[in-house]
């Protein structure tokens, strides 16, 4: 019985050594991906998608994946589109108009993405569940006070109704990023889907009316998803900014060079050229006496 | 009294009359010609083939092209130092100098324009800077100042060399008829009257005021194609300053390099004294002590700051890839010619002559290092790019063309000096009976 052991012991080292020493068959990373739906100001909803590979213990964004996109089931009618995964593992897809009548008479909805196993990925799928929902923006003028209201409504059956502990953001929208109207980053509605913010930020500059916007939005909520509005107020200081574009510049075409460098330019040109022509004319005129 | 006078202009003329060239004049001018038509070859070639011939690039777009273009119009200055400056102060001692000083100005300037359209790679276009050329842009102005620049030097040759023309017609100046015909071309009507002495003299003074500013300019101009771009080591407002003494050095050292060669050559240590060689060895000095006061401040004001992005161009510079070549112009071009000329041995012909070389030499070389050196070191670090690229090398195709130029320049001058009087014979002549008076 020893023997036997003995033996059986050394057939597995063998073995395991034999299956170490095997090309070892190579397993595909699995791809992971984030669904996110968006809403912005009442134009036409659209899906992002971030896919993603653990690799090394690190996730690394997955390019050039393509993943189709359903709303609801997989099949052919609830299609949004087929993307394909930039550098940075992201691709969007706006609702197409075929989806329409289902749409309007959604209150929740499922997004569905999935992708076929390629030479980088297995196969791999992901779904998300969100409710309808609407952000809408207001303003409040009180005590000499300026606040900023957004209200949130998600849809029930055929109604719309207010949903309360929703974090919204407030934000002016600027240039480079945004800011909060007040001195939080984010206002969570009441019993009547509201949130409330004081605005904060006087003197910031507008356009040349003094115009600037406000946006009110939910980020990356798991019930709604990301939703926004905006709304132009003229509570902002008016700025016409210079545009020098196509004016008369230094740094314009040949064309539109500033009058003043024309002017002196031409007058130093001017000059010296009316010295050169006079010293040619001084020669002639020795010419001339020398063969009279 | 009248007759040692005729016999003393007799004697002045015939000394300084163009000479048909002897065995040397004739393997100079060869050897020029040779080195300028192999130059000529090589441009032949970057025409067909294109820029590729040569090896600049994305990032040294400016290689001994724009150096050598630098450098013309540099010693293109001493025309109006010479001749200008002197003449307006009154400096007599200067005159034998002055046509010296106006041909290389004047065989510098065309070179200094050649080159530029040599660097363009496509010469045809050369017609958009004038169709599509843009005020606002320096290289507009230094395109109208480097023509005006010619235009005034070549009048400024031209008109005080009118009463030699009328010497040297009927006279042997060693030359074929065609000589004869050139000087009747251009002087014959000249007969010495009063009025046309008056009107010579006026005109040539009106020259001598107009082209310094011109000359400042042109200088100046070519200091800001640099200057106002935003690179390390042009990022200077010092630049146009820093450029004229530089250039003042230089012109000064060809003309040391030149009355030397000439004064050998043509025999005339009568006209071109040790008292000449001892007064420009002065002049030299102080314009080498000048450049180098601005080098100081040019490179010693940024060493001190040490700023990040001129940080990698100032240690090429001292001790880098570059260094060697850099301090070869620094103590070639200026240090050693100081020691050499601050002393009254070293204002003697021979010893004035290696300090001149030395001179133009260095200078040649630091407008190399004014040019490459910078494009070699831009603000955004140079990544993923080809090996090559971080390094300048000029191809056998560039160095045959800059040097080629030179070589062009040179035979302007040894043409000029061929068919008209390299000294001016009548300046001389009333200068020595002013003297004698």
């Amino acid at each position: 019985m020893k023997l036997l052991n003995k033996h059986l012991y050394c057939l597995l080292g063998i073995l395991l050594i034999a299956a170490g020493a095997l090309p070892a068959q190579e397993e595909k990373p699995t791809l992971l991906m984030d669904i996110m739906y968006h809403a912005e100001n009442n134009q036409v909803p659209y899906v992002h998608i971030f896919a993603k590979s653990k690799i090394e213990k690190k996730f690394l964004p997955a390019a050039g994946v393509a993943i189709k996109i359903y709303l609801g089931e997989e099949a052919a009618p609830n299609l949004l589109g087929t993307v394909t995964t930039d550098k940075f593992g992201q691709a969007t897809v706006s609702f197409p108009i075929a989806v329409k009548p289902y749409w309007d008479t959604a209150s929740q909805f499922k997004l569905l993405a999935t992708s076929v196993a390629d030479k980088k990925y297995a196969s791999a799928s992901n779904e998300a569940f969100f409710t309808k929902a609407r952000i809408t923006l207001d303003t409040l003028w009180a005590d000499g006070v300026r606040s900023v209201v957004a209200t949130v409504v998600a849809k029930q059956g055929n109604e719309w109704k207010p949903v309360k502990e929703v974090e919204t953001k407030m934000i002016i929208k600027r240039m480079a990023g945004n800011l909060s109207v007040g001195d939080k980053e984010t206002y969570a509605t009441d019993s009547i889907g509201q949130a409330t913010a004081e605005f904060m930020k006087t003197g910031m500059p507008g356009d040349k009316e003094g115009n600037i916007i406000l946006v009110a939005k939910t980020e990356d909520n798991e019930l709604y998803g990301s939703i926004s509005v905006e709304k132009k107020v003229s509570w902002g200081v008016s700025i016409a900014p210079g545009n020098t574009f196509n004016k008369r510049t230094l740094f314009a075409t040949g064309g539109k060079s500033p009058l003043w460098l024309l002017f002196l330019a031409g007058i130093i040109a001017l000059s010296v050229w009316s010295v050169i022509i006079y010293l040619i004319f001084s020669i002639i005129k020795i010419r001339k006496a020398g063969l009279q | 009294m009248e007759n040692s006078t005729t016999s003393t202009s007799e004697q002045i003329t015939n000394d300084l009359l163009p000479r048909a060239f002897g065995k040397r004049g004739m393997i100079w001018t060869g050897a020029l010609l040779v080195i300028a038509l192999f130059g000529a070859f090589a441009y032949y070639r970057q025409l067909r083939y294109g820029l590729k011939v040569t090896n600049m690039g994305d990032y040294v777009s400016w290689g001994i092209y724009i150096s050598n273009f630098v450098f013309f119009v540099a010693i293109s200055l001493v025309g109006s130092l010479i001749t200008a400056v002197f003449r307006l102060a009154d400096v007599h001692w200067s005159t034998p100098l002055t046509r010296i000083a106006e041909i290389i100005a004047v065989s510098a300037i065309v070179f200094a324009s050649l080159i530029i359209i040599v660097d363009m790679g496509r010469p045809e276009r050369f017609v958009n800077l004038f169709m599509h050329g843009r005020i606002q842009s320096p290289i507009l102005w230094d395109v109208v100042v480097i023509s005006t620049y010619f235009v005034i030097s070549l009048l400024l040759l031209y008109m005080p060399l009118l009463p030699d023309l009328k010497i040297m017609i009927g006279r042997n100046t060693g030359g074929s008829k065609r000589f004869q015909k050139s000087y009747r071309f251009l002087g014959s009507f000249w007969k010495g009257l009063a009025l046309q002495e008056k009107l010579n003299n006026k005109g040539i003074t009106i020259l001598c005021i107009t082209i310094i500013p011109v000359a400042f300019s042109i200088h100046t101009v070519t200091s800001w194609l640099f200057a106002t771009t935003y690179r390390p080591g042009w990022d200077s407002t010092n630049f146009g300053a820093y450029f004229i003494s530089g250039a003042f050095l230089v012109g000064a050292g060809g003309v040391v390099v030149a009355m030397y060669v000439f004064r050998k050559v043509y025999q005339l240590e009568k006209y071109i004294t040790e008292i000449h060689f001892d007064k420009m060895g002065k002049i030299v000095v102080m314009l080498a002590l000048l450049y180098l006061y601005f080098n100081i401040n040019e490179y010693l004001v940024p060493a001190f700051k040490m700023k990040k992005p001129e940080e990698a161009h100032l240690t090429e510079l001292f001790a880098g890839e570059f260094a060697p070549l850099f301090w070869f112009a620094i103590f070639v071009g200026m240090l050693i010619p100081i020691a050499i000329l601050l002393f009254k041995k070293g204002r003697r012909p021979l010893p004035m002559f290696v300090a001149g070389i030395m001179v133009v030499v260095g200078a040649w070389f630091k407008r190399y290092l004014i040019v490459t050196p910078t494009l070699l070191h831009p603000f955004l670090p140079m990544y993923n790019v080809p090996e090559d690229f971080h390094h300048y090398y000029p191809s056998w195709e560039e160095w045959a063309i800059a040097i080629g130029s030179l070589a062009g320049a040179l035979l302007v001058i040894t043409f000029f000096a061929r068919i008209f009087p390299i000294i001016p014979i009548h300046e001389t002549i009333t200068e020595q009976h002013e003297t004698a008076e």
